[in-house]
């Protein structure tokens, strides 16, 4: 690695937001250019440790000097030694693959931005917080320990908040009814995003203080993840006081608002608001990746430290958890995606889908790891799958941008026809959503591919051991895990098809009439769009150096690395489901929207069942509307009821009568204030005499 | 050799006739004139008390020359207030500045 490289990869990102303004004194284009060139390097510093993993030991570049022997490396910065709070940084495959995904896809956005963020005001702010982002999120992924993560899971909070809202001052008009200009509704969207994910935090933070107290207790107060899974007297203390499982549960409240997991899975929709390149890089390809970071960090340290101290059924409780909502989450998404109206939306609801995906792939890894001892096998599909998914959803992102750059409007049947104005974006897209929906040989065929293999060994797995409830919800996992492939399938082919494939809209050719034409995307914009196309190719056939790289230091790993990957996959019996699913999503989307026989309109006029479902899926299962009246409306209510027998009642009175007793008292003296110097001194000189007399008789 | 009691009665009559002339004048400049000397019989006390038959000690006259440097800064302000007050009412007179009174 080049020197020093897991401290500089974050911290040159902070750095740079941190010159942003100054330099943005010097000029904007030094501005501009110096933010992207930051992220790059952040970059540079971040992939100079790939080497080192697969070498399983850390070389200085610079002076050939061999830092450490064995991965994971440590580098850590001792602060309050007695508290057992530090600074460092952690150095294993997982953290390495996150800080690469993170600076990687952030440089390539930042790269995409200079084109799409062209001209707009207050720019200065915008690369401020793209910047400071980057740099909290490799913060996150490389600490190593509880609380420094914490603290860059909190930076990348604030920034998803500031950037969602970044376009507060726009004046036209709001696109829901109850605010009155689109800047105001576009901060409240920053907020609800903000408040929504508070709630886990506060979840995770409470979890995260207790464990500490725990440690404590054992005599070794730490937040690190190492000496977390070495010493385990913590645990045994936690499952004395009956608290184990509670605490895993909260740890994982955390990922649940951060990853958009039911039932905080409200605010990702919203968080739409942004400029897309946010949308991209936050709310797509890094930030809500890290409630699935923080799950695959923890997992092995609790099938480590629960099998020592012989309390697996917390691993079960926590396992079935994070798998059951993950596939609820994914299949809940995917309906809602079938039917959105939004481009942005609909990648929304499909990226709250697929992290749905990634944290069943770790459940059933802990499910495997319950029922076997190993959980190689989920841990790879998840972190496999978090990796294509973060390269073809960037995509998507960026094209759903490059769309919405030349045609200004976010609705997808405003658009159509746009394969001929833009055939770049239009290749890039349509690869982009073929991976999404698992079309082989395409990166998100061979992750989804994983997933559903995981579910089958699983299953077949806790059936030969003897446990069969864990193999009845292993197969119903698989099964829901298909059915979301076809309606994943099903919302690709039909995002595609309305805005490439079908007649251009009213709304366009009106543009047209007006005299502005539908242009392709500048180079800038596109050149990022066909390098994170091919990597989407070609991706899934990096699948054996993925898993030499993902299990290196993990000890009694069979690793398959070669072709043997590939044909194991193949010929799985899950690929019999994969093509169920196809064949189920991919021929109805196939008539409504491609060949366009049926017409999707008068179909819902025709069938009263399926137009009642449609309009419970677009309402988001009124999930949303159950949050704002229950929850929304039910804590300002509450508010007014204490406002009025509280606050009115209690305090303001409580205030009066000490505002009345003190002026009843001071009434007394008024009199003698006069306001007239001479007399305030004779009375001085009075003084002065009585002291003098009391000196000399007293 | 002049005995202490001749300076701290020198002492005394300076701060009776600074008080007799912030009890008795009305003009603010000359309220500011009774406050210069009543701060000049405090600096005569401290001296006149920090000298001995033997000597006297050097910190008394620094502390002193440091107070009639503030001193001199201090009524620099006050003279300015009094200025600004002089062109807000009209008028010099203490009395007729109430208005911060009840």
């Amino acid at each position: 690695m080049l020197p020093l490289a897991p401290w500089l990869c974050w911290a040159i990102p902070i750095i740079g937001a941190i010159l942003t303004p100054l330099l943005a004194k010097i000029g904007s284009k030094v501005r501009d250019y110096s933010a992207v060139l930051f992220s790059i390097i952040s970059f540079v510093f971040a992939f100079s440790m790939v080497p080192d993993i697969f070498a399983g030991k850390v070389i200085d570049w610079l002076t050939g000097n061999i830092i450490s022997n064995v991965i994971p490396y440590q580098s850590r910065v001792t602060w309050i030694a007695d508290l057992g709070i530090e600074m460092g940084v952690l150095m294993d495959p997982l953290s390495v693959f996150m800080a690469n995904i993170a600076s990687g896809l952030g440089a390539l956005i930042m790269v995409y931005s200079l084109g799409y963020m062209h001209g707009e005001p207050d720019l200065t702010r915008y690369w401020f917080f793209m910047n400071f982002f980057v740099g909290g999120m490799v913060l996150l992924v490389m600490a190593n320990n509880l609380l420094q993560m914490f603290i860059g899971w909190e930076i990348v909070g604030l920034c998803s908040y500031a950037l969602i809202g970044f376009w507060h001052k726009k004046k036209e008009p709001s696109p829901v009814p109850d605010y009155e200009t689109e800047g105001e509704y576009n901060a409240m969207c920053g907020m609800k995003a903000f408040i929504t994910t508070r709630i886990g935090d506060v979840a995770l933070l409470i979890a995260i203080l207790t464990i500490y107290v725990y440690t404590w207790k054992a005599g070794n107060p730490t937040f690190n993840f190492l000496e977390l899974e070495e010493h385990v007297e913590w645990a045994r203390l936690l499952v004395a006081s009956g608290l184990l499982v509670p605490t895993v549960i909260l740890l994982f409240g955390g990922p649940i608002g951060k990853s958009a997991q039911f039932p905080l899975h409200v605010w990702l929709p919203e968080a739409m608001a942004g400029p897309t390149t946010v949308s991209a890089l936050i709310h797509a390809a890094t930030m809500v990746k890290a409630g699935v970071y923080l799950v695959a960090r923890v997992l092995p340290i609790f099938v480590e430290v629960f099998t020592m101290i012989n309390f697996t059924s917390a691993l079960y409780t926590f396992s079935m958890v994070v798998a059951c909502i993950g596939a609820f989450t994914a299949f809940l998404a995917a309906t809602m995606g079938m039917v959105a109206r939004e481009v942005k939306k609909v990648l929304a609801y499909s990226t709250i889908s697929q992290i749905g995906y990634m944290m069943l792939a770790l459940g059933i890894g802990g499910l495997l790891g319950y029922v076997v001892g190993e959980i190689a096998e989920g841990y790879y599909a998840g972190t496999f799958h978090l990796m294509s998914h973060a390269v073809f959803k960037a995509l998507l992102f960026l094209s759903a941008g490059a769309v919405l750059h030349s045609t200004r409007t976010k609705d997808m049947f405003e658009m159509g026809g746009l394969k001929q104005y833009m055939p770049i974006t239009y290749k890039c897209m349509l690869f982009g959503a073929l991976s999404l929906a698992g079309i082989p040989p395409l990166s998100g065929f061979w992750s989804k591919e994983t997933i559903f293999d995981a579910a089958w060994v699983l299953a077949q797995e806790a059936y030969s051991h003897g446990y069969t409830f864990i193999g009845m919800t292993g197969y119903i996992l698989l099964f829901i895990a298909v059915i979301t492939a076809a309606m994943t399938l099903f919302y690709s082919i039909r995002m595609i098809a309305i805005i490439f494939i079908w007649p251009k809209s009213e709304y366009l050719k009106e543009m047209e009439r007006k005299g502005e034409h539908i242009h392709e995307a500048p180079q800038i914009m596109w050149v990022p769009l066909v390098i994170l196309t091919i990597v989407s190719i070609v991706g899934g056939f990096f699948a054996p150096l993925f898993q030499v790289f993902m299990f290196q230091g993990w000890e009694g790993v069979e690793i398959h690395a070669s072709v043997e990957i590939f044909i194991r996959t193949l010929f799985s019996p899950t690929i019999l489901m994969t093509l169920g699913a196809f064949a189920l999503g991919g021929i109805p989307a196939y008539y409504f929207y491609w060949s366009r026989k049926i017409d999707p309109g008068e179909f819902l006029e025709k069938h009263n069942f399926f137009r009642m479902v449609h309009s419970f899926f677009y309402n988001r299962w009124y999930i949303n509307d159950f949050y704002m009246k229950v929850l929304v409306g039910g804590f300002i209510k509450l508010s007014v009821v204490i406002y009025k027998f509280f606050e009115q009642a209690v305090v303001d009175r409580f205030n009066y009568a000490v505002a009345w007793i003190v002026r009843r008292f001071t009434e007394l003296f008024r009199k003698t204030h006069t306001g007239d110097l001479n007399y305030n001194m004779i009375a001085v000189m009075l003084g002065i005499i009585v002291m003098l007399l009391l000196l000399l008789f007293g | 050799m002049i005995e202490l009691y001749w300076y701290l009665g020198a002492s005394a009559i300076l701060y009776l006739i600074g008080l007799y002339c912030l009890a008795t004048k009305r003009n603010l400049i000359k309220l500011i004139i009774g406050i210069e000397i009543l701060i000049n019989a405090a600096h005569l006390n401290f001296i006149a008390l920090g000298t001995t038959a033997t000597g006297f000690d050097p910190l008394t006259h620094t502390y002193v020359i440091i107070s009639i440097g503030v001193g001199a800064g201090v009524i620099a302000l006050a003279l300015s207030l009094t200025l600004l007050v002089y062109r807000h009412y009209g008028t010099l007179d203490v009395r007729k500045m109430r208005r911060l009174k009840w």
